[in-house]
């Protein structure tokens, strides 16, 4: 990177998707951070985003790369022939594009949120287009280290994974051989390594990516954060009975967990509570998981008004988070993966509420146990339903952990935090590389922040 | 065939058409026999040794047929020895139940025949009065004609041939949409006659369904055992014959294209041969890029696969941009087999090294290129001549440390009697050993190193010849390339590069390539047979070209480039004493 560059870098920030067209977290916290370059002034920031055929109007023909929807600086790009497996594109044109792209813009900063869509194989060229730039990638899961959705749950018996390895990942997708897990991890190693640095919203994340192969010292910890689109609210007199979920209705965010609970407490006798459910896209949970939720919310509907204690309230914009979140006294997160960040925490602290969540990934190591909020056993209702019945009861608690609960991370922090990665001196990167079996690479390795939580 | 006992169509011996009193002379019926034209007729193989004719097929059709060779008394003695045609000896039952008919002339017949009172001794496939005779038929167990005869296993009554009909371009293989016959003679002289109605195929598609058939055949004792003795009869070299003009004909319609940085030499070029499995491709480019000098070194795909072409060269424009690798595509109309595809590429490099790499095959460190090349420079030159590597499994253990040949003595046992059926075995040095350990990995000679990496000097490939284009498909053709340069004088030799090699995952194998290797086992076996009996033989082999060789060591560089895995430390704790009784 050039010293002019650091006077007044060009960034180019590479995003799955734009928000506006789908929605997501990672994508979302892509679009935060670059109206928030934008609004400090100190860069100029280009944003391509990348579509699929979910909008096939917005191809036109013979074009790769188009603007999109008459917004400043706003690209997108247009995804064609994606293999999935490998993650890149089988066509000649959408390389050629990205890469006239590249000469371009003349990025000093290529910051890709995510490889998914556009392919894992745009960070090589980008390295041999512009030889010079700085390269950041930010993780938003596993998809690297996991073929299974990224989540590194275990579809053997839907544990958390620890760490990949070929028969490992052959058991969880016994239609590939153990061999085509090594020529995946090669292939995605080879290039990652193009990378200068890797971010991680959350520091267990890092230990993860250690363990897969990236060296220590070219992965931090930045924190999502977003602007402020709520307010702490003094809370209404009485007891804190109303819980919420916020987010959507598949496997991995445990709404039948939370269900399960409200079952068993309501066969104890226990109903002096309610839950919001705030969400939708149940369509994408498996069928069981699909079957048993609407057969709850069918029951529950059956009941008279005054016996239900579930109310499924539907999908939600952010406009609408304020009125969402002034019905609930608690939120609820019992995710049953890793959830490296939870987005939904965020949300609950800018509007002051104390979180429940599960006792694992990004939620355990951002929620405080008994100081912001409360930890369960993941994926036990059992553990969760107890813990209902404790923040329903137990005098003070809500308004201890209430003044407990921290300011969420603000975009500017994000900003300041990439910002800094962004125009730092870097050392000379270590190469990653494929553990022998055998072997060990360094784990534990300690995060280290440019940016801490706010 | 069905086996319900009503679909076939039985001909019997005695039915064959007698010359009513008015019909006139029977026309002379002739059968063009190889052998026996060759014994009875000394100067056609001094013809074919001296060039003037290219195979005894090719002097009858230009020559002998005009004479009518086949009409003289010697050439008849020899071809039924002895033995006159039989028009009344009794009914023999018989069927031909699939007839396949490649566009160069070679049939694929397959039937079963009854012929437990005298053997079948030949058979010709007739058009008119002229037929191509052979006595290679071989044999296999038929289990649903011994259940429809209602005879107990004990008899091989199903045959099959395959057979070149006449001599490519000449009067019988260009004209093979006419009605033909089969002529099955049986030793005993009794004749069998049956109309044919072949299915006329590509020679490709005859191929595989020859060897596909192969695969599966049951036979009275050991299915390989018994499948060596079947190929001896002629099967084999007539599958021989078929794959190398296919192969042949394949390869010189291959279709180059070039992509990336052009230059008119190269420190190396890397050969690779893709079968069914486009994405290798890309992950060789992606992972053979990233190595330092990686850019001297030039890679040519060439493809068996014809389905690929426009995948492969989709991914050769994105590897240009991505990698700036140069890579060249030689895409071949059909599959030609590894040996033939392999010499293809190598006629296209602009490299004296030429390096033979699997597709599945990965470095495992960044260094490769320069260890290649710090060997090539530093090593004596008879080292270097034709070399592979140590190649790893997925999980670090060594799968190849060099390979070494073993005898297995298969016994026949028929009513006839028992018979020795020796078959060549070929095996890895150090399968599964540890990582740590170099005992299997060190530079040495060996008697031969896996196709799936070999580095040769170009002008000695191409003085070996390069890979024997027999071979079928795939397998042996490496240990068959090794040992033609221990017979001139240079053994394979191994250095330690380190790869990855996921072995059999590289291509889509099907039944038609089980049958290919049996073929390819049968052939390794009869060509190289006696050199390895007599001093190849075992872990380790007499032969003065693997024996008292001075070591070489490696360079600083090689060391360097090599990532030492390290050994496990022994287990510390001492051994707990055993419990002493009170």
């Amino acid at each position: 990177m050039s010293a002019t560059a650091a006077l007044r870098p060009r960034i180019l920030l590479v995003s799955l998707f734009h928000p506006e067209l789908l929605r997501g977290g990672a994508q979302q916290v892509c679009y935060e951070l670059f109206e928030g370059l934008k609004a400090g002034g100190a860069c100029d920031v280009t944003l391509l985003a990348s579509s699929d055929s979910l909008y096939p109007a917005l191809y036109k023909p013979g074009a790769r790369i188009t603007g999109f929807d008459g917004k400043l600086d706003e690209f997108l790009f247009l995804m064609q022939d994606y293999d999935y497996w490998w993650h890149k594109t089988g066509s000649p044109q959408v390389v050629e594009a990205f890469a006239d792209f590249l000469h371009l813009i003349q990025p000093d900063i290529v910051h890709f949120h995510h490889f998914f869509t556009y392919g894992v194989d745009m960070l090589t060229l980008t390295r041999r287009v512009l030889p010079q730039a700085r390269i950041v990638f930010t993780f938003h899961e596993f998809m690297s280290i996991c073929a299974a959705d990224g989540q590194m749950v275990r579809r053997t018996d839907r544990s958390l994974c620890t760490h990949a390895s070929q028969v490992r990942c052959h058991q969880c997708l016994p239609d590939r051989a153990p061999e085509q897990f090594l020529t995946r991890r090669m292939w995605f190693q080879a290039h990652l390594n193009r990378v200068d640095v890797f971010t991680c919203p959350s520091r267990f994340m890092i230990g993860h990516y250690v363990r897969w192969g990236i060296p220590p010292g070219r992965i931090r910890h930045v924190t999502n954060g977003q602007r402020p689109y709520g307010t702490r609210d003094a809370p209404l007199p009485g007891p804190k009975t109303r819980f919420g979920f916020f987010g959507q209705f598949v496997d991995n965010k445990g709404v039948h967990v939370l269900l399960r609970a409200v079952q068993l407490l309501r066969a104890e006798g226990f109903t002096g509570f309610t839950v919001d459910l705030n969400g939708d896209n149940l369509r994408y949970a498996s069928a069981p998981v699909r079957e048993e939720i609407e057969a709850f919310l069918a029951a529950e509907s059956l009941l008279p008004p005054g016996e239900r204690i579930v109310c499924w309230n539907g999908g939600y914009h952010v406009d609408e988070l304020p009125g969402r979140m002034a019905r609930v006294d608690w939120c609820i997160v019992p995710s049953t993966w890793w959830e490296v960040f939870g987005l939904v925490i965020s949300e609950a602290w800018m509007f002051g509420k104390p979180v429940i969540c599960s006792n694992v990934g990004g939620p355990a190591e951002r929620v405080e146990h008994d100081v912001s909020g409360l930890h369960f056993q993941m994926g036990d209702h059992r553990a969760l339903a107890r813990t209902i019945r404790r923040a329903a009861t137990e005098d003070g608690l809500w308004d201890r952990l209430a003044a407990g609960v921290p300011a969420p991370p603000t975009r500017t922090a994000m900003v300041d935090g990439f910002m800094h990665l962004y125009l730092e001196p870097l050392p000379a990167p270590e190469d990653l590389r494929t553990a022998m079996a055998g072997e060990r690479l360094p784990a534990g390795a300690h995060a280290r922040d440019s940016a801490g939580d706010g | 065939m069905s086996g319900n006992g009503e679909e076939f169509d039985l001909i019997f011996g005695d039915k064959n058409p007698a010359p009513g009193p008015n019909a006139g002379p029977a026309p002379a019926i002739a059968e063009f026999n190889e052998q026996a034209y060759v014994a009875a007729y000394p100067e056609v193989g001094r013809a074919v040794s001296a060039g003037s004719a290219a195979t005894p097929r090719e002097h009858y059709a230009r020559i002998g047929r005009a004479e009518r060779r086949l009409q003289s008394a010697h050439y008849l003695a020899l071809l039924s020895g002895g033995q006159p045609d039989r028009i009344d000896g009794g009914h023999v039952a018989f069927n031909v139940d699939t007839v396949v008919m490649g566009s160069t002339g070679t049939v694929f017949l397959v039937g079963w025949i009854d012929d437990r009172t005298s053997p079948l001794a030949s058979a010709s496939v007739m058009q008119d009065a002229e037929g191509w005779n052979t006595r290679g038929i071989a044999r296999c167990r038929r289990p649903d004609v011994e259940e429809l005869l209602g005879a107990r296993g004990g008899h091989a009554f199903g045959f099959w041939l395959v057979h070149q009909l006449g001599h490519p371009g000449t009067a019988l293989a260009g004209d093979m949409q006419g009605a033909m016959t089969l002529r099955a003679r049986l030793a005993d002289g009794r004749v069998c006659l049956a109309n044919l109605a072949p299915r006329h195929v590509p020679d490709s598609e005859l191929r595989d369904t020859i060897v596909g058939h192969f695969a599966h055949l049951q036979y009275l004792g050991s299915p390989q055992i018994e499948a060596f003795g079947q190929l001896d009869t002629g099967a084999g070299a007539a599958i021989l014959a078929l794959n190398r003009g296919l192969s042949s004909t394949i390869a010189s319609a291959a279709h180059i294209e070039r992509f990336g940085p052009a230059r008119a030499r190269f420190a190396a070029s890397f050969i690779i041969c893709l079968l069914g499995r486009p994405e290798y491709f890309f992950l060789q480019s992606a992972l053979f890029a990233t190595g330092a000098g990686a850019g001297e070194i030039e890679f040519i795909y060439v493809s068996n696969s014809p389905e690929l072409a426009e995948t492969l060269q989709k991914e050769a424009r994105i590897a240009e941009r991505v990698y700036g690798l140069s890579v060249t595509l030689v895409t071949l109309p059909g599959n030609a087999g590894f040996s033939v595809a392999n010499n293809a590429a190598a006629r296209v490099a602009r490299s004296g090294r030429l390096v033979f790499v699997n597709p599945d095959v990965f470095p495992r460190d960044d260094g490769w290129a320069v260890c290649h090349a710090h060997i090539l420079q530093g090593a004596p030159a008879e080292h270097t001549m034709l070399f592979g590597a140590p190649l790893h499994y997925d999980d670090g253990s060594l799968m190849h440390g060099g390979m070494y040949f073993e005898v297995d003595q298969g016994l026949s046992v028929t009513a006839g009697g028992v018979r020795t059926v020796p078959m060549i075995r070929v095996e890895h040095y150090g399968k599964g050993a540890p990582a740590w350990s170099d005992a299997h990995t060190r530079p040495r000679p060996v008697p031969a190193v896996t196709g799936a990496f070999i580095s040769a000097d170009r002008a000695w490939f191409e003085r070996l010849g390069g890979f024997t284009g027999e071979y079928v498909f795939g397998h042996y053709e490496d240990a068959d390339l090794c040992l033609k340069s221990l017979q001139h004088g240079v053994p394979a030799w191994l250095h330690d590069i380190r790869f990855w090699h996921l072995e059999g995952k590289g291509s889509v194998r099907r039944p038609a390539h089980e049958g290919g290797s049996l073929v390819n086992r049968w052939h390794f076996t009869r060509t190289w047979g006696r050199l390895i009996e007599a001093s190849l033989c075992g872990r380790t082999p007499t032969h003065p070209l693997l024996n008292g060789v001075p070591g070489w060591a490696p360079l600083q560089a090689e060391a360097v480039a090599a990532t030492p895995v390290a050994r496990p430390a022994r287990r510390t704790k001492e051994r707990q004493a055993p419990p002493v009784a009170p």
